[in-house]
């Protein structure tokens, strides 16, 4: 057999693309990014998150992977009641967790739930007699003037994750991942373990993988779990803490489609079973001229069935790459999504910028309210967070990445995040940022 | 709903075994890193956080996950 010598040249650089290939898959050195993340609300809430990332690859192609990221929250954030043409005002508990008192300007009415660990509820006439102490703690007042949007100002917890990924090459066409993971923070707990498996086929073209997650929540509510739809006023409590069990599992099956194109599709089903409510978010009840006479707390159903199909598509054109993906989302509770999402990476020498741009739209729950009447039947279930109404949003951003030697980049990511819904508390914006330093050791 | 997804994956399983085979040597874009599925990640874990917390959706590119309160 006769190679002429230009596909000689071309076998050369083939083979000395795989070697170069073997020999960084051979690097044993470890590998950590570092960050500062921050997001910003505009008006509302704030969080700063260190966070550190080690890998190491050995020489059987084991990798290990660990996380470690500690956020700390702190802002105003919508406690689920309605705009109102008068004063509202409203009780907070110190720690995360957020309290509702209301009484109207004209007939001060006090109803009280409860969140934190602490709670004292008092009349709006202070010299009333009903006064209910729970445990020892802060409580302060705040309101929300007419047309505004309630914003419980005092929100604040603190959140510590960790988690630990192994993947093991099993033979030259499969490949196994074991992962756990941990996070704690003021009012909830979660543990996690994942696992699965990745079989390489057709000259390895084709990748399919089968992952599974299981997720034990803990929710440990300030002052006790409120009975759903109660009166804020009642103080009904039914535990001191609730769980949440959480099944995922995710089908990838991901195609070379040429020398330069790439493509992933994804099936993604996850069953959630237990306590779904934000035990800090009420719903406010009007009369008939649209007033609050009074709050309940919202409640949502105990079980949750979320499916999803992804696709994503990478290209790489001149010295960049093109990236685009698309999701379409539905679950048990009425909410469809779609999610539209694309990249460019231009390359420029040892810099390269990244511009980014995501579409989001979701239909509302079945159960979602912006409040309810006083003359309606209680429903079974409702919630007035305008996270699960209509929502459009859209963030737009970029990064810029250093590559100052072979080892060390140091990279910025500045975005603005846009929300908007049927809801008035849906209308904000935000800030996503991060500065990253990435190194060998 | 059960067989719209497993007539979805055998499309797409019949239709990956008439697409063209990419030669070993013909890989040195796809080998690049910022080729690969996951590249991102870093930021990704991020994103997903965000997203997480603030719209009724989650999951896609990978498991849904959570574990926050996110209030």
């Amino acid at each position: 057999m006769r190679t002429d010598k230009k596909c000689r040249w071309a076998l050369a650089g083939a083979v000395s693309t795989l070697l170069g290939t073997q020999s960084q898959a051979n690097d044993t050195d470890w590998q950590a990014e570092t960050a500062v993340r921050y997001y910003s609300e505009d008006g509302r809430v704030t969080s700063v998150e260190p966070v550190l990332q080690l890998s190491n690859t050995d020489e059987q192609d084991r990798t290990i992977s660990i996380n470690i990221a500690y956020d700390s929250l702190s802002g105003a954030s919508p406690n689920g009641a309605a705009v109102s043409d008068q004063v509202q005002t409203f009780t907070s508990t110190s720690g995360a967790a957020n309290t509702a008192t209301n009484y109207s300007s004209n007939t001060p009415q006090t109803t009280t739930s409860a969140s934190g660990r602490t709670l004292t509820t008092r009349d709006g006439d202070d010299d009333d007699e009903d006064e209910d102490e729970y445990s020892a703690g802060t409580v302060s007042q705040y309101q929300a003037k007419a047309g505004e949007v309630p914003l419980d100002p005092s929100f604040s917890d603190q959140r510590f994750a960790f988690s630990m990924n192994i993947s093991q090459p099993i033979s030259r066409s499969m490949e196994t991942s074991f992962g756990i993971s941990y996070s704690k923070e003021t009012d909830y707990q979660s543990v996690g373990m994942n696992g699965g498996a990745t079989f390489l086929m057709n000259q390895k073209n084709t990748q399919l993988g089968v992952f599974f997650g299981l997720e034990k929540d803990e929710i440990i509510a300030g002052g006790g779990t409120p009975l759903g739809l109660s009166s804020t006023q009642d103080e009904i409590k039914v535990s001191d803490s609730e769980d949440k069990l959480v099944l995922d599992m995710l089908v990838s099956l991901t195609q070379n489609l040429s020398p330069n194109a790439i493509m992933q599709a994804n099936y993604s089903v996850s069953q959630s079973s237990g306590y779904h409510t934000d035990p800090y978010k009420i719903i406010s009840i009007v009369d008939e001229d649209n007033l609050p006479v009074g709050y309940v707390f919202e409640h949502r159903p105990d079980e949750r069935t979320k499916q999803s199909l992804y696709a994503a598509f990478k290209y790489h054109l001149f010295a960049d790459t093109f990236e685009a993906s698309y999701r379409y989302m539905w679950d048990d509770w009425d909410v469809t999504s779609q999610t539209w999402e694309t990249k460019y990476r231009l390359n420029l020498g040892h810099f390269y910028i990244q511009p980014h741009y995501r579409l989001y739209k979701q239909s509302g729950t079945d159960f979602y309210v912006d409040s309810l009447n006083a003359t309606d039947h209680a429903p079974e279930f409702a919630s007035a967070d305008y996270r699960l109404g209509k929502l459009t949003t859209q963030t737009i951003g970029g990064k810029i990445s250093w590559q100052f030697s072979q080892d060390k980049a140091l990279s910025l990511r500045l975005e603005r995040y846009q929300q908007t819904g049927e809801s008035d508390a849906a209308q904000m914006n935000a800030t996503i940022s991060q500065i990253s330093y990435k190194w060998r050791f | 709903m059960k067989w719209i997804i497993s007539s979805c994956f055998l499309i797409l399983l019949y239709g990956c075994s008439a697409l063209p085979d990419v030669k070993p040597w013909q890989k040195g874009h796809l080998a690049k890193e910022e080729m690969t599925f996951g590249s991102d990640g870093f930021d990704d874990a991020f994103d997903d956080h965000i997203y997480f917390s603030k719209e009724a959706s989650s999951g896609g590119r990978g498991l849904g996950g959570g574990g926050c309160g996110c209030n």
